[in-house]
């Protein structure tokens, strides 16, 4: 089955270009909303792998997002892009459970390392918690 | 005995002007010493390898005209000369310069230090010059939004505006040339657009570091006049808006902590967000008074806007907080006015009522309170 990828992003320019880079390059199946408010809805009813969340938008940031998520989805792994100048509040959504983080300007191999590196670490987290259960029983 | 003695200290003299020149010479940043008619007395090694002249042909020249070519003290808009600064008020004065120098960007720092003499009188200046672009780029203490200037934050929110459309220009630019034939002139073109978005990302990072270099905060304002100049610029707007005016300042009123240039942004800043608020027309009140221990002048901007919801109300001084659509506003506004009326001992205070909560008293009104000058008080 096809990973399915979740982008929220107020910029629509910067959504089409991330989907493009990812549908070109990869095989996963891409989602995209300019509405942070939208994506706890998209969560709970579709299944994705991972979240790529900007970290500045009108009304609900990267990092409220990220909250808002993992109410719903304790595992997904977010991926925060900033166009910050400084990695501070990108670390800061690391220390809030973000995954990794990209900056823009971004180049496409940037965006598809951190896709694959947040996927593998999704199959290992699952695979573990798989075992654990397993070790459980 | 005498003659003996006189070698010893001219030989001694000698060897600290050698010191001191070889220590000068060392500092990679340029240092030039300019007397009190602005000539240039001494320079180091990194100065004269920038202008490229013999140091002979540089010192004993004026700094205008050795630096910009003028003929009298620079004069020139929107581009204050350190120096005249540090004259004028006898502190040390910086000031953050961008240079687009070719393909390259130099961030220069430039502070202006007095060097007193013996009676504590200011007898010439030092003026170091140095590209911080290099030096701190990789220092990792830069970008704390909180610590910023407010000209610090300015440039933070210009490089959050710019890199978004680079990424946009630089993620279509690369994936249409993987598209194309490296042979096709269209390539060119492209690998000529890629070529300046990366120039433009490199202004960019060279933004993003201004730093928090202490500002003078001695400064005076006729707050009255400065509202009155800042009203001009908005009437038009306001009649567009269909927003009515009424000003109601206070006669007599003493002359405020601040510089007028810092008072009309966060005066602009307010009346923008006023006139943001009252989408469907209104009616905003601009009003000064003294308060009643007479020790604060309070700045008053009222509009019948839609109010700040409650959930907003703890985070409206947060930097790039807004709630504005996307490029209606960076969300910077009241954090850098906050900023600059705090740099002046200030304060900004509001009351609000959401439309949601109370239609008929909806609006918002922030109040700027600023310590009075003194009357002995010789600020600028």
């Amino acid at each position: 089955m096809a990973v399915q990828i979740l982008i929220v992003d107020d910029e629509l320019d910067i959504l089409t270009v991330l989907a493009m880079i990812i549908s070109d390059k990869t095989d996963h199946k891409v989602t995209t909303t300019n509405n942070p408010f939208e994506v706890p809805e998209l969560i709970k009813e579709g299944t994705y792998d991972l979240l790529i969340a900007d970290l500045k938008m009108p009304g609900m940031d990267g990092i409220e997002l990220m909250g808002e998520v993992r109410k719903l989805d304790k595992y997904i792994p977010v991926l925060i892009i900033t166009a910050y100048g400084s990695p501070e509040l990108a670390e800061k959504a690391i220390n809030k459970g973000a995954y990794d983080y990209i900056t823009k300007p971004f180049r496409k191999e940037q965006i598809l390392i951190a896709i694959n590196r947040a996927l593998e670490w999704q199959t290992m987290n699952k695979e573990l918690r798989r075992l654990k259960d397993k070790a459980g029983e | 005995m005498k003659e003996e003695q006189k070698l010893k200290s001219q030989a001694e003299l000698l060897e600290t002007k050698l010191f001191l020149q070889a220590v000068i010479d060392g500092i990679r940043d340029e240092i030039i010493v300019i007397d009190m008619a602005y000539r240039i007395k001494g320079a180091n090694e990194a100065f004269v390898k920038r202008l490229g002249k013999p140091k002979h042909e540089i010192i004993g020249e004026y700094c205008y005209w050795v630096l910009h070519n003028m003929d009298k003290p620079c004069d020139m808009l929107n581009h204050r000369c350190p120096v005249q600064d540090t004259l004028k008020i006898g502190e040390p004065c910086g000031v953050l310069y961008t240079h687009f120098e070719g393909r390259g960007v130099r961030c220069d720092r430039i502070i202006a230090c007095p060097a007193l003499d013996d009676l504590g009188l200011v007898t010439q200046l030092i003026v170091v010059e140095g590209d911080i672009a290099k030096s701190k780029k990789n220092s990792g203490d830069l970008f704390d939004i909180q610590k910023l200037t407010p000209q610090g934050k300015l440039a933070a929110a210009v490089a959050h505006e710019l890199n978004n459309p680079l990424a946009v220009i630089l993620g279509f630019t690369d994936l249409l040339m993987e598209k194309m034939d490296s042979d096709r002139q269209n390539h060119e073109i492209l690998k000529a657009i890629e070529r300046q978005a990366h120039n433009c990302r490199r202004i960019v990072e060279c933004l993003s570091i201004f730093t928090r270099y202490p500002e003078t905060t001695e400064y005076s304002t006729d707050v009255n006049v400065n509202l009155e100049r800042m009203i001009s610029v908005i009437e038009n707007i306001l009649d567009a808006k269909k927003i009515t005016l009424d000003k109601n300042f206070a006669e007599d009123l003493p002359k405020a902590k601040g510089n007028m240039g810092d008072l009309r942004q966060v005066f602009m800043n307010l009346a923008t967000n006023a006139i943001a608020a009252m989408d469907r027309g209104g009616h905003l009140t601009v009003s000064t008074r003294l308060n009643t221990s007479g020790n604060r002048v309070e700045i008053l901007f009222k509009d019948t806007g839609h109010g700040i919801k409650r959930e907003y109300r703890n985070r409206i001084f947060d930097p790039f907080f807004t709630t504005r659509k996307v490029r209606k506003g960076a969300g910077l506004g009241l954090s850098v006015s906050y900023d600059l009326v705090s740099k002046y001992g200030g304060d900004i205070t509001f009351e609000t009522v959401a439309e949601e909560e109370d239609k008929e008293r909806k609006g918002t009104a922030f109040t700027v309170s600023l310590p009075v000058v003194p009357l002995e008080s010789k600020q600028i």
